[in-house]
């Protein structure tokens, strides 16, 4: 077979057996939020926001995005990476 | 439960990274960190799927993000990344074309004798599953036509799957010539961590991001 099209991949997607997580890393940017929120909405992936819950929440607000149980709260960059680099280990492992 | 791991288990794991506002170096040497990162050993490199208005399906673009001017053993570890890819989503022998500016090795323009290597390696057996093409140019890997006024007969001309460029600038200016010039939608992230990771720039728009964040999901398996 071959992707003719990214509504093709779209499609694959929607056929997994279970619904993918992605944990966005230093989560308080508008355009990443917004993607994460259609993908949701379209029901393509779930999410954990990892960052300054404060910052997250004011564009979180802005984007009508109800988000409340899955911000991990971590401060500084670094810290976000690693936290999200050991979320991700986990899944990992179990694979 | 995880038995490897119980620190993080109540908050339920993550199947795949996103890069937010943070510096792209600064995520990537979380991923890279020997003990507790992502690394696999492979090499990584940054794979990009382009859909293009006047081209019948998706077009793979790598590495015009990640690794800068890689060697012959590196691009075969990029062009082995990309067809991984492919064929985790479904592909069987995903077609690949090692992009120069002609089709003929010369000494002086080291990619053809890279792509040529790549070539060989193919038809050996080492550079498996996929069929390569190279070195050929970005006419003849788009058209048959313009390869049959050439004489060039290959399976890959005008039905390429996977582009694999010589250096980072031929692939970032080529991304950016099909996304700024010719209409193109893209998707990318970086493969060769044990998880996928969306890496788009900062200036990159919320469809783009939303279509990587779906490439990653289709591609974790």
């Amino acid at each position: 077979m071959v992707l003719n099209n990214f509504d093709e991949l779209i499609e694959q997607v929607k056929g997994l057996d279970s619904v993918r997580k992605v944990a966005v890393v230093c989560a308080h940017d508008e355009h990443t939020l917004e993607a994460v929120q259609q993908a949701e909405k379209d029901g393509l992936v779930e999410s954990v926001l990892i960052g300054d819950k404060d910052q997250i929440q004011v564009i979180l607000d802005k984007l009508q995005f109800n988000k409340k149980e899955a911000i991990i709260h971590v401060e500084g960059d670094a810290a976000c990476a690693q936290r999200a680099v050991a979320l991700s280990m986990k899944a990992a492992q179990i694979s | 439960m995880c038995p490897a791991c119980s620190c993080t288990i109540h908050e339920g794991g993550a199947d795949f990274l996103m890069k937010g506002k943070i510096q792209t170096a600064d995520l990537l040497s979380a991923v890279v960190n020997k003990e507790e990162g992502l690394r696999t050993g492979k090499v990584m490199s940054h794979v990009v799927f382009n859909e293009i208005p006047n081209y019948h399906k998706l077009l793979v673009l790598t590495d015009g993000g990640m690794m800068m001017y890689p060697d012959l053993n590196k691009k075969k570890e990029i062009c082995e990344n990309a067809v991984g890819t492919l064929r985790t989503l479904g592909y069987d022998k995903p077609k690949v074309a090692v992009l120069a500016a002609v089709e003929k090795v010369n000494p002086k323009m080291p990619e053809t004798v890279d792509a040529d290597a790549l070539k060989t390696m193919n038809k050996s057996g080492e550079l498996a599953d996929c069929i390569v093409e190279g070195p050929i140019s970005y006419d003849l890997t788009m058209s048959k036509e313009s390869a049959a006024i050439k004489g060039f007969e290959s399976p890959v001309t005008g039905d390429a799957d996977i582009v694999l460029v010589p250096n980072i600038t031929v692939g970032n200016v080529l991304g950016k010539s099909l996304i700024y010039s010719a209409g193109a939608k893209m998707a990318g992230f970086i493969v060769g961590a044990k998880v996928p990771i969306v890496l788009t720039s900062r200036g990159s728009t919320s469809e783009e991001k939303y279509l990587s964040l779906v490439l990653s999901a289709a591609a974790t398996k």
